[in-house]
């Protein structure tokens, strides 16, 4: 089990933010030990591990605030590797992105595009059928897309008010210069 | 907030598609990024006391003893 302990912390990761993805990944291994006399020995271990790890987070969602989808303004800010800080900060931004998905969405993506799992094995992990999770990942993908495009949106929106503004200033000029011999005339 | 289709230009899908595919690659990279973190003390301390409190010998699949790491090579 040793061997797929980053994978569970990884999984835990696409799932939450930091502190209760730690807690949902150790919850995970205390489960699947605890239960380690239901796993069938040839199947796919890393797959037992992921579905009791996806059934925890679910059983944890019924009862508690945590898992709501995160709120903008209280996303992460740090992210412990990275030595470029432009691809860092991309990084992040998807990540937070990740973060403000469906629940739904976010499972299927992280399985599928993340854990880089085929849609059979993430559709055996969240007991849906095939074309659901197909489904629930375009989605994620087009959702995940809208965010970050309305994020640069947001950003650019600042410089493109500095550059109309520069555009007018210039326009401004140019009309003075064409009215000054006239007025000199 | 999107574009009707007739008004999409082929520009503007293929510019979509290479932010997708960004996307995709940064979701796989902070996924490898974890994986690659060493693992927390905590988690080899919890599964350690799980396998002493362990009445009877763990399966070969579920041994937390560090000698599984070096025979487990599959992944």
């Amino acid at each position: 089990m040793i061997p797929l302990v980053p994978h569970v912390r990884a999984f835990a990761f696409s799932l939450m933010r930091r502190p209760w993805a730690e807690d949902l990944a150790q919850e995970t291994l205390h489960k699947a030990w605890k239960a380690r006399a239901s796993y069938q020995p040839g199947t796919n271990l890393k797959s037992w591990l992921f579905t009791i790890l996806r059934n925890q987070q679910m059983s944890d969602a019924r009862r508690s605030w945590r898992i709501a989808p995160l709120d903008p303004m209280v996303a992460e800010n740090t992210l412990v590797t990275n030595d470029d800080p432009l691809a860092a900060e991309e990084l992040l931004d998807v990540r937070n992105a990740m973060l403000m998905l469906s629940f739904d969405q976010r499972q299927a993506l992280a399985l599928v595009g993340a854990a880089e799992l085929s849609y059979k094995e993430a559709a055996e992990i969240c007991g849906c059928p095939e074309g659901t999770v197909k489904s629930r990942v375009n989605r994620a993908r087009t959702a995940l897309l809208a965010i970050l495009e309305s994020k640069s949106r947001h950003k650019r929106g600042t410089s493109n008010i500095a550059a109309s503004q520069a555009f007018g200033c210039i326009m401004e000029e140019a009309a003075s210069m064409q009215a000054q011999p006239r007025s000199r005339a | 907030m999107f574009m009707s289709s007739n008004e999409t230009r082929p520009y503007q899908i293929l510019a979509a598609r290479g932010r997708q595919r960004k996307i995709g690659e940064g979701l796989r990279r902070l996924y490898v990024d974890i994986v690659e973190e060493p693992t927390p003390e905590d988690y080899l301390s919890l599964l350690a006391q799980a396998d002493l409190r362990s009445p009877t010998s763990p399966s070969e699949h579920f041994s937390t003893r560090p000698s599984t790491m070096t025979n487990s090579g599959s992944s």
